[in-house]
C-alpha cells in the first residue's frame, strides 16, 4: 500500500488503514518521542497521543508534504507539547511543595539511556542526553532528528520546515553547545 | 570516566556515542493499548468534551459576561420602558390577592 493509497484510507475511515499506518510507523512515531521525552513510559504515552492525533486529523492532510514528513511533525509537535506541559506542572508541584501539599518528586531519574545504543557508548550516552536536554528547542529537535532518528539534513528540513543550511547550522550550533555543557558538566564534578 | 576537564577528544567521544544506535521499538501490543485508550476516550468523549469546554477561562469568563450584559439589557431597558400599572391593575390585584388570602372556612361559611 503506498502513502497516498494509506491516507485516502485513513480518509475513508477504514479501520484497517489505520492498523496498518500504526503498525508500519510505530517505530518511527515512538523512536522520535523517545527521543525528545527521554523517557520509555512517557514515549508511550505520547506515541500513542500522535496516532489519535494524526486519526483525528488526516482529513486535513492536504498532501503539501510527504505524510511521512506530515507524521514526523505530529510526533514532533506532540513530544513538545508534552514537555511544556510537563514543566508547568513541575513548576506548580515546586509552588505546592513548598506550602507542603505535594510530595511528588520534582525532577525525572537523570540516567535515561536510549535502548538502541551501543553497549561500549552507554555511559557516554547517557550524559549526552542529559546534555541534549540543556539546548534550545530548535537545536534539541534537529540534532534529535538528525542522531537519533538518523534523518538527513534534507529531511529535517522538511519536518521543521526550514532550510538544509539553516539545519547545518543549527546542529553546528548544537554540537558547540554540547560542548560547553559537557566541558560545565565535568568541571562542576557533579 | 574521569569526573575533571574533558579534552577535545573525549568530547569528541561523547558528541559521537550515538554513532551507529538501533532505533527503539514500543512494547509489543502497541496497537491493542492504542485501541483500549480509544475506545476509553470516546466513552468519556461527550461529557468529557462539553466539561472541558465549559472549563475554559475563557467561555466560562464570556458566558459570565454574556449573562451580566443580558441582566443589564433587561434592567435597564426592557422594564424601564414599561408604563406603570394603571389603578384598575392594582385594584384587580388587591381583589384576587384578599381571595386568595381568605381561608377556605370563611369562603365556605354562611352568612347568618
Amino acid at each position: 500500500m503506498t502513502d497516498q493509497q494509506l491516507v485516502e484510507a485513513l480518509k475513508a475511515g477504514e479501520e484497517s488503514a489505520f492498523r496498518v499506518l500504526v503498525e508500519t510507523r510505530q517505530g518511527l512515531v515512538y523512536n522520535t518521542v523517545l527521543g525528545l521525552v527521554q523517557n520509555a513510559e512517557d514515549a508511550e504515552d505520547v506515541s500513542q497521543e500522535v496516532f489519535i492525533k494524526v486519526f483525528e486529523s488526516v482529513r486535513q492532510f492536504k498532501g503539501e508534504s510527504a505524510f511521512t514528513t506530515w507524521l514526523y511533525r505530529v510526533a514532533v509537535t506532540t513530544a513538545l507539547e508534552f514537555l511544556r506541559k510537563k514543566k508547568r506542572k513541575k513548576r506548580f508541584a515546586f509552588l505546592t511543595s513548598l506550602f507542603g501539599e505535594d510530595q511528588s518528586p520534582l525532577h525525572d531519574p537523570p540516567d535515561f539511556v536510549h535502548p538502541g545504543v551501543q553497549l561500549d557508548n552507554r555511559e557516554k550516552a547517557k550524559v549526552l542526553f542529559q546534555a541534549i536536554q540543556k539546548l534550545p528547542e530548535n537545536q534539541r529537535i534537529a540534532f534529535t532528528l538528525h542522531k537519533v532518528e538518523g534523518l538527513s539534513y534534507q529531511e529535517v528540513a522538511d519536518v521543521m520546515p526550514t532550510t538544509v543550511a539553516a539545519v547545518e547550522s543549527l546542529i553546528h550550533r548544537a554540537r558547540q553547545n554540547l560542548k560547553k555543557i559537557l566541558q560545565d558538566y565535568y568541571k562542576q564534578d557533579i | 570516566m574521569p569526573k575533571k576537564q574533558l579534552t577535545d577528544q573525549q568530547v569528541e567521544e561523547i558528541l559521537d556515542s550515538l554513532s551507529g544506535m538501533e532505533k527503539a521499538e514500543p512494547r509489543p501490543f502497541f496497537y491493542t493499548r492504542l485501541q483500549a485508550r480509544m475506545a476509553k476516550e470516546a466513552d468519556n468523549s461527550a461529557w468529557g468534551r462539553t466539561i472541558s469546554l465549559v472549563s475554559r477561562p475563557a467561555v466560562a469568563f464570556s458566558a459570565v459576561v454574556l449573562f451580566l450584559l443580558m441582566n443589564g439589557y433587561f434592567l435597564f431597558n426592557k422594564f424601564g420602558q414599561q408604563p406603570p400599572p394603571s389603578e384598575e391593575t392594582y385594584q384587580a390585584l388587591a381583589v384576587e390577592y384578599s381571595e386568595m388570602n381568605s381561608p377556605f372556612y370563611e369562603v365556605n361559611q354562611e352568612n347568618p
